[in-house]
């Protein structure tokens, strides 16, 4: 989602540029969108050390959860209410980051406007802190 | 009042403490003096204990007084008599079965009482006096129209266990019904069968049985125990031959033998020794058999190897053997030990013992089987699978530990930086 938002909000700075390639086809519009896209997120991740960090944890949730997946294919899903609970974990911490990602990277406050960073930070730990009580729980 | 009440329940208590089996009571013998003279069956009435025998027809006969059934025993010989008296029909005979009472029925070619044969179709009997077995394969030479049955081969060795050189038979022979609770104890040989002796074997309507289909002694007991023989001819019971036969089937028919009892039974779980359950657990049932042995005049212990012991909801979950584990000078001790089904819910131990020739025992319990409470489970960590998973979730709390530990200290300036170039 957040990536979406992000592509979206470079194809619509993108216009200006558009018209020196008008010839070209389709295709070759959308690459090179998409290599522009890249760029900017090149560009943001080196100017930015928060948006790094977020994406880093992100992509370690996301290898997380597909690890307990495969093995869960591949050995069977027998205590069930722990295989839940562990991905589960990596799921919801992946969404809660998002958010994060989202309300702390909301610049020009657009969005979440009345939301100041540090309130952002502070419900993130607080839904992050409860996440994780209930699943232990419920991996028993 | 209520203490006279108090009283006969007692003496009722103490008459069932101390009763033996139900073999002790009077016999009633109903004949026909225009048929066969009582000194005719000497031998066989002599064999009873306790004989009161009444002519047919005599207005004495009353199975039932004010409701009491006034004999254990009762045997009706052949009669042409169409009532047995006014009294007695074959409604009252049915009581008196239902009651428990024990009835030795016998026909013959000269007669066949009609609420007799009224009475054993009611139970899967079905006899006709008017037609007669023949077997011209295997006449008898000395008796005319006698079958002569060579070395018969008796159906039920509990119900007879002694065994006749020949029989010469002349009397019907019967169909009967699918019950279950019908013991065949004699069939009729193969190349014989059943006609009308008046019309002659004309056709297939003049037919009764045909071959072994037909059957010559019949045993039945109902649900209650109570038993009911069936014998075709007379001269089995007249004649000093076949005298083993006649004591065989009377006294199994009137409970002298094959009598069996459960004394008592018990379950509990194998573990904790108390009689609740939850899934999984083993229980152990015990039962407890007597067998009434007539010799000794009392109970002895019963010996078998094929009582068995359900544990049913609806369907039997288990079905397993009960061993013999100890028996004294009365009874025998039948174990069983099995699983409890992984299946929580009313559970029945039944063992539902039903051998043709032995009284039937049928003994249920009812208990309830719970399943796991949540904290019987096995934990997590207890299972390896889980310590992928488990692992897993540490490891998203340390690493977010981590995250948010850095991401507080990060600071603010290049977020502030990146603002500034934005803007």
């Amino acid at each position: 989602m957040a990536k979406k938002d992000k592509k979206v909000a470079v194809v619509a700075a993108a216009p200006p540029l558009a018209p020196t390639k008008a010839t070209k086809s389709l295709l070759a519009e959308f690459s090179q969108s998409i290599s522009t896209s890249y760029k900017m997120y090149q560009k943001d991740l080196s100017e930015n050390q928060k948006l790094r960090l977020i994406d880093a944890f992100l992509a370690f949730l996301v290898a997380l959860g597909v690890l307990q997946f495969i093995f869960c294919v591949l050995v069977g899903n027998f205590p069930f209410n722990a295989f839940l609970g562990g991905f589960c974990s990596t799921v919801g911490q992946f969404v809660l980051t998002v958010s994060l990602r989202l309300q702390t990277l909301d610049v020009k406050g657009e969005i979440f406007g009345s939301i100041t960073p540090e309130r952002a930070l502070g419900d993130y730990i607080l839904a992050s802190l409860m996440l994780h009580f209930v699943l232990f729980h419920f991996i028993n | 009042m209520r203490l006279s009440l108090v009283l006969a329940l007692i003496f009722n208590l103490a008459a069932l403490v101390f009763a033996g089996p139900a073999v002790k009571g009077a016999t009633l013998v109903i004949y026909d003096p225009k048929l066969s003279k009582l000194s005719d069956y000497d031998n066989f009435v002599k064999s009873l204990d306790d004989v009161k025998a009444v002519e047919i027809g005599s207005s004495d006969i009353a199975l039932f007084i004010n409701g009491i059934r006034m004999f254990e025993n009762l045997v009706i010989l052949p009669s042409k008599v169409r009532s047995i008296s006014p009294h007695v029909g074959v409604k009252e005979l049915v009581e008196y079965v239902n009651d428990g009472g024990n009835l030795f029925g016998v026909t013959s070619s000269a007669g066949a009482q009609l609420d007799l044969e009224k009475f054993l179709g009611e139970v899967g009997i079905y006899t006709n006096a008017k037609f007669k077995l023949f077997d011209h394969f295997n006449e008898d030479s000395t008796k005319e129209g006698s079958v002569l049955i060579k070395d018969p081969e008796f159906q039920n060795k509990i119900v007879v266990p002694s065994s006749v050189d020949q029989i010469s038979y002349s009397g019907s022979a019967a169909l009967l019904s699918n019950s279950e609770y019908l013991i065949p104890i004699l069939k009729a040989p193969k190349t014989s069968y059943t006609y009308n002796a008046a019309i002659g074997p004309v056709g297939s309507d003049s037919v009764w049985t045909s071959g072994d289909q037909g059957y010559l002694i019949v045993s039945f007991q109902a649900l209650n125990n109570a038993r009911v023989t069936w014998l075709g001819d007379d001269n089995l019971i007249k004649d000093s031959k076949y005298d083993n036969l006649a004591k065989d089937l009377v006294s199994w028919t009137f409970q002298y033998r094959g009598v069996i009892k459960s004394v008592s039974t018990s379950h509990e779980n194998v573990v904790t020794g108390l009689e609740s359950y939850k899934v999984k657990d083993f229980a152990k049932y015990e039962i407890e058999i007597s067998q009434w042995s007539s010799e000794e005049n009392t109970w002895v212990p019963f010996e078998a190897d094929d009582v068995q012991v359900e544990f049913i909801m609806l369907d039997p979950y288990q079905r397993v053997n009960a061993n013999v584990t100890s028996s004294d000078e009365e009874k025998t001790l039948f174990t069983a030990v099995f699983q409890i089904p992984d299946q929580h819910g009313m559970f029945t131990f039944s063992v539902d013992y039903k051998r043709p020739g032995l009284s039937f025992i049928d003994e249920k319990i009812v208990v309830p089987v719970r399943h796991l409470a949540n904290d019987e489970y096995p934990r997590s960590w207890e299972i390896t699978n889980s310590w992928v998973y488990l692992t897993s979730a540490v490891a998203v709390i340390i690493v977010w530990f981590a995250f948010v530990t850095v991401f507080i200290f990060s600071g603010k300036a290049p977020l502030v930086e990146d603002g500034k170039k934005k803007n």
